[in-house]
């Protein structure tokens, strides 16, 4: 059996809180982060780490308080493991960023998130993502719709591609070792997309999905801690999340493309097929 | 200079747009706020906008002209009213976007501004850029620094592509006209850049650069009205603002290389230059 709907609410009434002070926390960061202009580029990372540590600390020391045995899953945590990321059991478990779109914390730019999930039986039942650099906090419970700053949200209507504003990762050219599947992808979904936009902030891309400011979003090549908050309020806001191929999404290999109709995330699922069986870019 | 504007003269000239720009913000804001929740049918999308663009520009350019009756205005709308294309002369010079990034105010992302340029003798000497969404008031004139809400900006000193963030306009991927021409610059630009952003502005990605949260931006095959005010400010800033090929910028075939320093612009075009020589791309 799932969670419980009274299980799900004091947990939420919990962590709530909690988010809105990480949220502070991050803040702090991001606006001091600009004031270290003359840092060299590896200092850069020690003050995002720094931060990057600070939230999760904060988090799993008052989570671990309250339900000592509570698990968690995060890019922090799984830094401490070896950096290799652990199963996801039935236990309930916290998946956690503590700060999504590092290189906008440190440029300053708007798109930076602390994002919370929560398992309970492999299933995700809470997500709550806090982007205080445009003061939106979102909620979503299982079952329970999806919230900004507590008013609904919605999906967008849009079902076909040439109408869509659509986010893509595009950094992820920066990776040689996949840089030809994302450019040809990237091509094809481009082409057909009334708008593609880059905002290097993988949970602000999925709220901003869930919220209808964006269409549609797909990603590939990330880590369950970026995706499962997200996940949860796309699916309550009435939008669907599937595997780039259209099977059912895995949160711990979170390859997606969402989108606000089954119609528009469809035709983004043929267009990544073709890409996929094209030839790539030549050179490099 | 045939005839130099006066110290006084151009202050004047940024005061009395900066006060009109201002006026427009409540407007610009009731609008964004309507944006797709009044409206459910496309096509209502866009007369929305087409109001709100009306509006303001009605206001920039009565307020403009009755305060300096020898100043031409060149403007998207008014542009698109008359289908003549616009010449600019040594007349001083407005040069309008009442709404840039509509797609933005359609679907209330925080990237959609209003742009408002002034060039004499053919140079830029002012430039406002209003983002009410974001709270953010760029403004500049020239000789006299650039600001961000009253603070001063200023351009990052990152010299190398490896360093920097950049931002390109992917959108313009849709257009078949110039598609083949953005992916292959795309993909050598995101793939040397430490991350690639896309805002769906080109006027706020002017002042990105500006403020240092972008550090270069390549863009071509857009109009004078996208570009003029966001060159000023960024040059203003500190930064370099040509052509693609490294000569002059030409607001009116305003395709530029845009960066923090002249060492990272060269960067650019290098690249740029690189992506022409691939000839293995077989996309079609």
């Amino acid at each position: 059996m799932a969670a419980s709907k009274s299980q799900i609410e004091e947990l939420y009434d919990f962590i709530y809180p909690l988010a809105v002070r990480a949220g502070e926390i991050l803040l702090e960061g991001y606006q001091n982060a600009g004031k270290a202009v003359a840092l060299k580029d590896g200092e850069f990372y020690n003050v995002v780490t720094a931060y990057d540590n600070q939230i999760e600390e904060f988090l799993v020391e008052k989570i671990l308080a309250r339900y000592p045995d509570h698990k968690f899953i995060g890019e922090e945590d799984t830094h401490k493991n070896d950096n290799v990321t652990k199963e996801l059991t039935d236990a309930p478990t916290w998946i956690i960023d503590p700060i999504d779109g590092t290189s906008n914390f440190i440029k300053q730019i708007p798109h930076v998130s602390v994002s919370i999930g929560l398992s309970i039986k492999k299933q995700i039942v809470l997500g709550v993502v806090n982007n205080p650099a445009q003061n939106k906090l979102y909620t979503a419970k299982l079952g329970q719709g999806a919230f900004c700053n507590g008013k609904p949200i919605q999906v967008s209507s849009c079902e076909h591609l040439n109408d869509a504003n659509v986010a893509y990762e595009v950094c992820l050219l920066h990776a040689p070792k996949i840089r030809n599947k994302h450019i040809k992808r990237i091509y094809h979904v481009g082409s057909n997309a009334r708008r593609l936009l880059a905002y290097s902030a993988v949970v602000d891309s999925l709220c901003m999905v869930a919220a209808g400011n964006l269409d549609a979003f797909h990603i590939e090549d990330m880590y369950p801690w970026d995706c499962a908050a997200g996940y949860l309020l796309i699916r309550e806001a009435g939008g669907v999340v599937t595997h780039p191929y259209g099977g059912p999404f895995d949160i711990m290999k979170p390859d997606l493309i969402c989108a606000g109709t089954e119609t528009l995330r469809a035709e983004i699922e043929h267009l990544i097929r073709k890409a996929d069986q094209e030839k790539h870019v030549g050179g490099e | 200079m045939s005839s130099a504007v006066s110290e006084s003269k151009l202050k004047e000239y940024y005061d009395v747009a900066l006060k009109l720009v201002l006026k427009c913000g409540p407007l610009m804001q009731e609008g964004y706020q309507k944006a797709k929740t009044e409206y459910k049918v496309k096509a209502d999308f866009y007369d929305l906008v087409t109001v709100y663009d009306k509006q303001i520009e009605d206001i920039l350019t009565e307020g403009l002209v009755a305060a300096f009756p020898e100043s031409l205005i060149i403007g998207e709308e008014e542009s698109a009213v008359s289908q003549r294309q616009a010449e600019l002369t040594d007349a001083p010079t407005w040069i309008i976007d009442p709404i840039d990034g509509t797609t933005n105010f359609i679907h209330r992302i925080p990237h959609c501004c209003i742009s408002v340029g002034l060039a004499i003798n053919k140079e830029l000497v002012v430039g406002i850029i209003y983002n009410p969404p974001a709270n953010e008031l760029f403004s500049a004139y020239k000789g006299h620094g650039a600001y961000l809400n009253g603070e001063p900006i200023h351009t990052s000193k990152v010299t190398t592509i490896k360093q920097a963030v950049i931002a390109y306009e992917i959108s313009l991927i849709h257009a078949a006209g110039v598609r083949d021409k953005n992916v292959k610059r795309l993909y050598k630009m995101a793939s040397n850049a430490t991350g690639t952003r896309c805002f769906g502005s080109a006027a706020l990605t002017l002042c990105y650069v500006a403020t240092g949260q972008c550090d270069a931006y390549h863009v071509e095959d857009l109009k004078p009205w996208d570009i003029a005010a966001g060159a000023i400010i960024l040059t203003e800033a500190g930064g370099t603002v040509c052509h693609t090929s490294g000569s002059k910028f030409d607001v009116m075939k305003p395709d530029c290389v845009c960066a923090a320093t002249p060492e990272l612009a060269k960067n650019v075009i290098s690249l740029i230059e690189e992506a022409g020589q691939i000839t293995e791309y077989t996309f079609k």
